[in-house]
Formats: structure tokens, sequence, C-alpha cells
């Protein structure tokens, strides 16, 4: 692993143990925007999966109503241990633990209320097509997008729709477009 | 024979506002053949199919090539597309790194289109920019990533002299259909309201297919609709 990489997504998983700790949203918000930088270059699972991970905790977090649901404590000590271990097995250069103290964290949703389970499996799965919404406003295509973060290209074409992602990107005075398309059906 | 190729994003924009039924008609005025690749096939098709929220737009698109109104380009365009994969995907260099643009079957049907001097019809920004302007797109990454874009200008050279097409997107062919009287149905006057239906047909097809993933800016579908007049 090139070494400015690895010390990049170091210090992403490190400040998000902290952030995560404090349950500071904004610092946790702020780093998952950070994370669009390395995933847009590189586009790898490490890139992929901590932008997914910083993303989901965001939004699960930012659920205070979740706090008093059964399990919540358990579970949110296993994020901890898991992101503390993730952070170790990439210090180490164990990608393959480190990937999967990532997923056990998407398990451990498991411990809760059964009421909230499917929500917060729906988190992870809505911060993946967001994250491949912020890769295509930045230039990756939808395709490559949608393979990336391994999302279905009708979802992430319904979603980038939605956001101004087509407000850059003028290439051709749309008049002359139109009238060629046009002259093909004379 | 004149031809079309479309990307799978134009299908999709289509299909997501009911709009897939105006293809037969703009085939049979076109006078000529529509085609998709198989990857095309594959996103479009075959694999919505098997999942539970997009199989019934999957089974309408089959319907149009079970009536030939769609026809899937049988022969190997795998040397093509991979020439075009690996030009494009090493154009952009940041942080000493070639970024990955594109996806094969993006570029597959860029180069059916190329092969067939047919009009590629992609609804997508990405493979538009890198067609149409190139540098525009490096400047957008610059932008976003406070990074310095490096350009490959071998590559760039080398793709100005391979690719030859013209670009049109769903919101040019909704056009095409408006004016064409396809959509006339959706324009009768009723005494119930005072709109302008011509004027909201034009804006309804050119935003639904915007929200639904079509790449046009508000500016451009502002200057479309002023082209047609209002």
């Amino acid at each position: 692993m090139q070494s400015g990489f690895k010390d990049h997504l170091l210090d992403i998983i490190s400040q998000l143990v902290e952030a995560v700790k404090k349950k500071d949203l904004v610092q946790i918000k702020e780093l998952s925007n950070q994370t669009i930088h390395s995933l847009t270059i590189f586009q790898d699972n490490l890139s992929r999966d901590i932008a997914v991970m910083t993303y989901s905790l965001f939004k699960i977090l930012g659920r205070t109503d979740y706090f008093e649901k059964k399990g919540w404590d358990k579970f949110y000590s296993t994020i901890l241990e898991d992101l503390s271990m993730a952070k170790s097995y990439l210090e180490n250069d164990e990608v393959d633990q480190y990937t999967n103290s990532l997923t056990k964290i998407q398990k451990s949703i498991n411990l809760l209320d059964p009421k909230i389970q499917d929500a917060l499996k729906e988190v992870f799965e809505e911060s993946k097509i967001a994250k491949a919404s912020r890769i295509t406003e930045h230039g990756i295509s939808l395709g490559q997008a949608a393979s990336t973060l391994k999302v279905s290209p009708w979802e992430l074409q319904k979603y980038t729709g939605q956001t101004g992602i087509s407000e850059k990107g003028i290439t051709k005075d749309i008049k002359k477009r139109i009238e060629f398309a046009k002259s093909l059906f004379e | 024979m004149k031809s079309m190729v479309f990307d799978s994003s134009t299908i999709i924009s289509l299909s997501l506002n009911n709009l897939l039924y105006l293809l037969p008609e703009l085939k049979h005025r076109f006078n000529g053949q529509f085609f998709i690749t198989n990857e095309v096939k594959k996103e479009i098709i075959d694999k919505p199919i098997q999942s539970k929220k997009f199989k019934l737009e999957a089974l309408q698109i089959h319907q149009l090539i079970l009536d030939n109104t769609l026809e899937i380009y049988g022969q190997q365009l795998e040397k093509q597309t991979q020439n075009l994969l690996n030009l494009i995907n090493n154009l952009f260099k940041a942080e000493n790194h070639f970024i990955k643009l594109v996806d094969p079957a993006e570029v597959e049907s860029l180069a059916l289109a190329n092969l067939l001097k047919a009009t590629y019809v992609v609804d997508e920004r990405t493979i538009r920019m890198i067609i149409e302007n190139p540098n525009e797109l490096k400047n957008l990454f610059e932008r976003k990533l406070h990074t310095k874009i490096t350009i490959n200008q071998e590559n760039l050279k080398e793709l100005k002299k391979e690719i030859n097409v013209n670009i049109i997107r769903s919101s040019e062919l909704g056009l095409v259909a408006y004016s064409l009287g396809i959509l006339k149905n959706l324009v009768q006057k009723d005494h119930l309201t005072n709109y302008n239906l011509k004027h909201e047909l034009v804006d309804g097809i050119l935003w639904g297919l915007k929200l639904n993933g079509c790449a046009i800016s508000q500016e451009e579908i502002e200057q479309a609709e002023k082209a047609e007049g209002f």
C-alpha cells in the first residue's frame, strides 16, 4: 500500500474513532466529505469501505431516538471496538482483517431492537448510493461510480437526477444539438 | 442504413419517465436501426429483472427487443472497447494515479457508435464531456478535488483521432417526439384548465428526464423551451 494513501486512511479512521466516541456529528460529516477525495481518485475497496462507513455512522448517530432502543449500548460499544480494530489492522497492513472489522459493524445491527434493524440496514445501502453520487459529481461516470460502490445504475441515476450534478457540464449549444437531432428524422 | 446506439443511461431515463413507448414510433420515423450492446442489455434487462425494484421496467424494455425496436448488436467489440477504455482511463492523472473515468459497458456503446458511424444517445455526463470537451472535465475534477490534474496528451490526441460521433440525449429525443406530434394526445385541451399545454408538455418532458438522470442543465432547458417558441 502506498504510504501516503495509507496515512490518509489512517488519519480518517483515527479521527473517526474519536468523533464517534464524542458523538461529534459535525466532525463525522466532515470526515465523510474527506473520504470522497481518495474514493474519486483511487476507487479502491479500502477507500470505498471507509467512505460508506463514515457516512453511515453520521446518519445512524444522528438518530438520537435510537439511543433508548433495546441493544443500543452494546451496538455502540461494538462500533467503537470494531473501528479501533480496523485502525490497528490498517496500521499493520492487514487489509482483509480491516475489511472484516468494518463488515462486523454492519452485522452488529442484529444486536438491536428488530423494529429498527431494517431501517439501519437501509442506511448502509443508501450510504453507498450517496457516495456513488458524490464521485459522479466529481466527474466519474455513472457506470463507473455504480461499479465502484457496487450499487445499481438505476438507483444511482434516479438519485443523481435529484441533485445539481447536471448543472455543470454544458459542452455544446443545445439549440444546435436539437437541430441535429431533428435533422435525423427528416 | 443509418443508426443510433443507446447507452444504458438513456434507456433508464426514458423508462423512469414512462416514455419507452416513444421509441417504436421514433424508430419508424427515423427509418434506421436502434442498437444496444450486450453489456447494456445486461444492465437494463438481465440484472434488474432479477431484482424486485426495477423488474417491471426491465420487462418493458425486454418487449422493445422482442418487437425489434431495439436490436442487440451481435458482433464482437472487445478489441475496440479495450482500446478506447485504455485511452480514456489513462487520460487524467491526479496524485500520480490515473483516474478510472468510465466503465466498460459505457465504452462498448461508444465503440459501437463509432464503428457504425451512428448517433450516440447518452444521458450520462462524463463520457459526453470526454468526447466534446475533455478540458472542461479536467477543470471540473480540479475544482472538486482541489488537486492538479494532468492530461495524458498522447491519449487525448489518439482519442480525438479515433472518436468521431455525434451525441444526443433523451432530452433531444423527447423534443423530437414532441415536434413530430407523437405526444399530441397529451396536449388535448379540456374545459377545466387554462394551461398552455404545449409549454407544460415540453417543460414536463425536459424536467422529468433531468430529474431521472439525464444530464441536462436548467439553463439548457430554458434555452430549449425558448427554441421551441415558449
